[in-house]
């Protein structure tokens, strides 16, 4: 569900525009002259997206221990100057830190503004505008002790009411802020409670947060809350794309929509104050101009890496790039109210049909992990599952005891990108081995969403391949395989209800420790796995390059992280 | 001429009405909701009805297309859901910047292509004829993404001469506007190569020399002026046709022009900024077409206007 989808999405778009055009333009020109008009559009039907197509040649990604693929052998390069160029791949569509949607605007957002916690590279909670926290007993009130002395740019105090006053501007529903979501649990298709009962300043720095019933991945959503000066939430005019209002190392400078974002270090950090001067966060959509624009030194690190470049970048000998494990799940669900995929025997020989390790490859160069489980490893929580073998003579026998020994015939679904339809097709091509015939249907990504929120009484859907991602477990679990999430509310597009799962889905969002949390995870991982609502795929890394001369850069649940990182200047 | 340049353009609003309906309808017909595309996966249901609300697509069309077309009397063009600002600040930075490059593409490649048409055809059947149409074919054939990533490899990576993408400054423009013209500049090489070599074998061309004229009147003042006329027809086709070559450039460059926020903007049902980039997209289309055939009647006076 990550927009990596915009190639494919060119395609087909473009096609269709260049057609209205071209018949506008004949009826209003009348010319008559129709034909010499094709051959120079350029229209050849593709971007040339190198990053999307791997071919036999593509060396296997291999990381070492510390996940360098490649290890820079030139390190005596110097930074033009101390600023760094972050090129991604998608846009930034919105610069307000409770209104963004896209998770590269979460990354800017991450810079400019404070949230009480943090989750670093190992998805630890770490203290940021909170010195520290404590939960009762009952696991019900979170009572979190502020910095003392934080200022936002604009003069006005961190404080207590300011947090209160972020909380209440969070969940107003007139407002409607995308990041409203992190407070709001949703029961079913007409019904939505917030999961905190109240939010009150204790004293001017320790604020308490009074949930109904205890719930698990409150911390997460408190990652997710940024603070804003009060100043700034009470002046609905304020345009957080011109001027932000937070309390971070950084500052906006520029938001060209587009085009790049821009920050300046915010001079009067109350924390440990970051060397980089400034970072531009520029939009290059092409695999192949980031690549280039890396070799140049016009970009400073670039995400994602295409997987197909990796001879580019060692022989440039001044790159680093690191493959690294991501929270992504790649998955095909299985429609469970669909005839033959109903019976769980059916699901288990997909799965046995399937080889992970060969998806691996094809797909990611080996840059990925095979799923082990409905989480992917690096999601807190996660338990190891036994894989399904490979075993096509199984997959059969199970296909026969099913009472589908000939097989059958059943649609995909899947976003029409080059990368994605091929992962569909090898689906198809696997499942073909069994006698299953899978018809891939390759869709714009908004088309698919609608099919998908299809309630289950109209829905066509019966397989959608498709991925997630997600820093919590309950952000997988609940959200994709609950039976509350059933579309039209939410993305179980296996339409798998499991009232077992639900309870220790539940039990486990209810403990009031970790270690209960994930024994109750753990159980819903193994239920689901022996259930195969999914046709489990693999969990595919994160491919980052970036030059020697700068160090210390992460990559953080909320993106690329070079808060405290240098350059050699 | 005058009222007939003043009818087309009266004739342009009509137009312009009839195109305002199909691509409101057009963009709301295929599938995909855009509350839930501006939501993104997780957002709640009731938070997808709210932005529904929000932006007025729980009203029917037709209030919905009477809101959208009397606002742009008024200057207002919408608000992009996604991006959550008014269309005219979306477009306003990104318009000259397509300009600018559509003008420098242009520019450079009707100058080249006609230099190369017209030496081919004074030269037909030699050497220099067989390299200009070598030239020719080779950059019809070659797509502009291609060929703008191998200019970025010589030019940028290697040579380190000009800049990968992005437009900080003049430099900026040189790889795009070369990538984007080069396909113009080969078919208006081989346009004005077949015309020129039309013209050069009808009659008056042979009357023209018989009366002593020197050759270079011949072929630029009487054979060159005649072929001016296709040559006209195609540069205004392959402006239009330009739209379209700007998306990949623009992808291939990281350029924030007007062919990839209209690509985006289709892809996030982004609908009234598509409205807003189909639209002009059009206008842009006729007002080509009208100077293209302003200028045929200055060239050749036997056009006679209605």
């Amino acid at each position: 569900m990550r927009n990596d989808q915009l190639n494919g999405k060119l395609n087909m778009t473009r096609r269709g525009f260049v057609g209205t055009v071209a018949a506008a333009g004949a009826t209003v020109a009348g010319l008559g002259l129709a034909g010499c008009s094709g051959g120079g559009t350029g229209d050849t039907g593709d971007t040339g997206d190198t990053g999307d197509t791997s071919t036999s040649a593509v060396e296997l990604i291999e990381a070492d221990d510390e996940g360098f693929v490649v290890r820079a052998t030139n390190t005596d390069g110097k930074a033009p100057k101390n600023e760094c160029v972050l090129a991604f791949e998608g846009e930034f569509q919105e610069m307000h830190p409770m209104d963004w949607s896209d998770g590269n605007s979460g990354n800017v957002v991450y810079y400019i503004y404070d949230s009480l916690y943090d989750l670093d590279e190992n998805y630890e909670l770490q203290p940021r505008a909170a010195d520290s926290y404590d939960v009762s007993d009952d696991a019900c009130t979170y009572t979190f002790h502020l910095h003392e002395g934080i200022t936002f740019t604009d003069g006005e105090p961190l404080n207590a009411a300011a947090v209160v006053a972020n909380y209440e501007a969070a969940i107003d529903k007139d407002n409607n802020w995308r990041r409203r979501r992190m407070f709001i649990e949703t029961i079913d298709e007409n019904t939505e409670e917030v999961r905190i009962d109240s939010c009150t300043a204790v004293d001017d720095y320790t604020v308490e947060f009074h949930l109904p019933t205890p719930y698990a991945p409150f911390m997460n959503s408190v990652t997710q809350f940024y603070l804003i000066s009060p100043a700034a939430l009470a002046d609905s005019s304020w345009d957080y794309s011109k001027k932000s209002a937070g309390s971070g190392p950084y500052v906006l400078e520029e938001y060209a929509q587009g085009d790049h974002v821009s920050i300046l270090r915010n001079e009067d950090y109350w924390g440990e104050a970051p060397s980089i001067d400034r970072i531009d966060f520029r939009v290059v959509p092409e695999a192949g101009s980031r690549i280039a624009a890396l070799q140049t030194g016009e970009a400073t690190a670039i995400y994602p890496m295409p997987t197909d470049q990796v001879a580019t970048v060692r022989a440039a000998g001044d790159i680093n790039m690191v493959s690294l494990e991501s929270t992504t799940m790649r998955y095909v669900t299985l429609n469970t109210n669909y005839e033959p995929l109903s019976d769980v025997k059916v699901r288990q020989a997909l799965n046995h049909a399937l080889n992970q390790d060969e998806y691996v490859k094809v797909m990611y160069s080996g840059a990925a992990t095979p799923a082990t489980s409905v989480l992917p490893e690096m999601v807190p929580g996660y338990k190891a599952q036994t894989p399904y073998e490979y075993d096509l003579e199984k997959a059969k026998s199970l296909l026969e005891e099913a009472g589908y020994a000939d097989g059958f015939e059943v649609s995909v679904i899947c976003d029409n990108s080059t990368q994605e339809t091929k992962g569909a097709t090898f689906v198809m091509q696997q499942l073909e081995q069994i006698g299953v015939h899978v018809n891939v249907l390759p869709n714009e990504a908004a088309t698919n969403a609608e099919i998908a929120a299809e309630p289950e009484d109209t829905t066509e859907l019966q397989m959608w391949y498709v991925n997630w991602s997600q820093s919590d477990p309950d952000g997988f679990l609940r959200s994709l395989l609950s039976s509350a999430m059933v579309p039209p509310t939410g993305y179980n597009t296996a339409f798998w209800k499991n009232e077992e799962f639900d309870a220790e889905l539940e039990a486990g969002n209810a403990a009031p420790t970790v270690e209960e949390q994930n024994e109750h995870y753990g159980k819903c991982q193994d239920i689901a796995w022996a259930e195969c609502p999914w046709l489990y795929l693999a969990s595919d890394n994160t491919l980052l390059s970036y030059k020697a001369y700068l160090n210390g850069i992460k990559y953080v649940p909320q993106g690329i992280d070079v808060i405290h990182a240098t350059l050699n200047v | 001429m005058g009222k007939y340049v003043v009818k087309r353009i009266l004739s342009m609003i009509p137009l312009m009405f009839v195109v305002s309906i199909i691509v409101f309808l057009f963009i709301r017909l295929i599938p995909g909701d855009p509350a839930r595309q501006i939501g993104g996966p997780t957002a709640t249901i009731g938070e997808i009805e709210a932005i529904r609300t929000q932006l007025g697509l729980d009203q029917p069309l037709v209030p919905q297309f009477v809101d959208w077309f009397t606002g742009i009397f008024h200057g207002d063009l919408g608000h992009s859901f996604t991006n959550n600002t008014s269309v005219v600040e979306l477009l306003a930075p990104r318009l000259p910047i397509t300009m600018y490059l559509t003008i420098c593409s242009i520019t450079w490649s009707v100058i080249l292509g006609v230099a190369i048409g017209v030496i081919a055809a004074i030269n037909r059947g030699r050497a220099l004829d067989l390299i200009g149409m070598l030239i020719a074919i080779a950059g019809i054939s070659l797509p502009n993404f291609w060929l703008g990533l191998q200019l970025m490899q010589i030019f940028a990576v290697n040579l380190r001469l000009l800049p990968t993408g992005g437009l900080t400054d003049w430099t900026g423009y040189i790889l795009p506007s070369v990538a984007m013209g080069a396909g113009i500049m080969c078919i208006l090489a081989r346009v004005t190569r077949s015309s020129m070599i039309e013209n050069l074998g009808k009659d008056y061309i042979r009357t023209a020399r018989a009366k002593g004229l020197p050759e270079s009147r011949v072929i630029m003042v009487h054979a060159f002026k005649n072929s001016s006329i296709d040559i006209i027809t195609v540069t205004a086709l392959q402006i239009g046709a330009l739209i379209a070559g700007s998306v990949v450039v623009e992808t291939v460059f990281s350029i924030p022009g007007l062919g990839r926020l209209l690509v985006d903007s289709i892809g996030f049902r982004d609908y009234e900024v598509v409205q807003a980039l189909i639209l002009f997209f059009s206008f842009e289309y006729m007002a080509i077409n009208l100077i293209a055939d302003v200028l045929y009647g200055i060239i050749n006076p036997r056009v006679r206007y209605e």
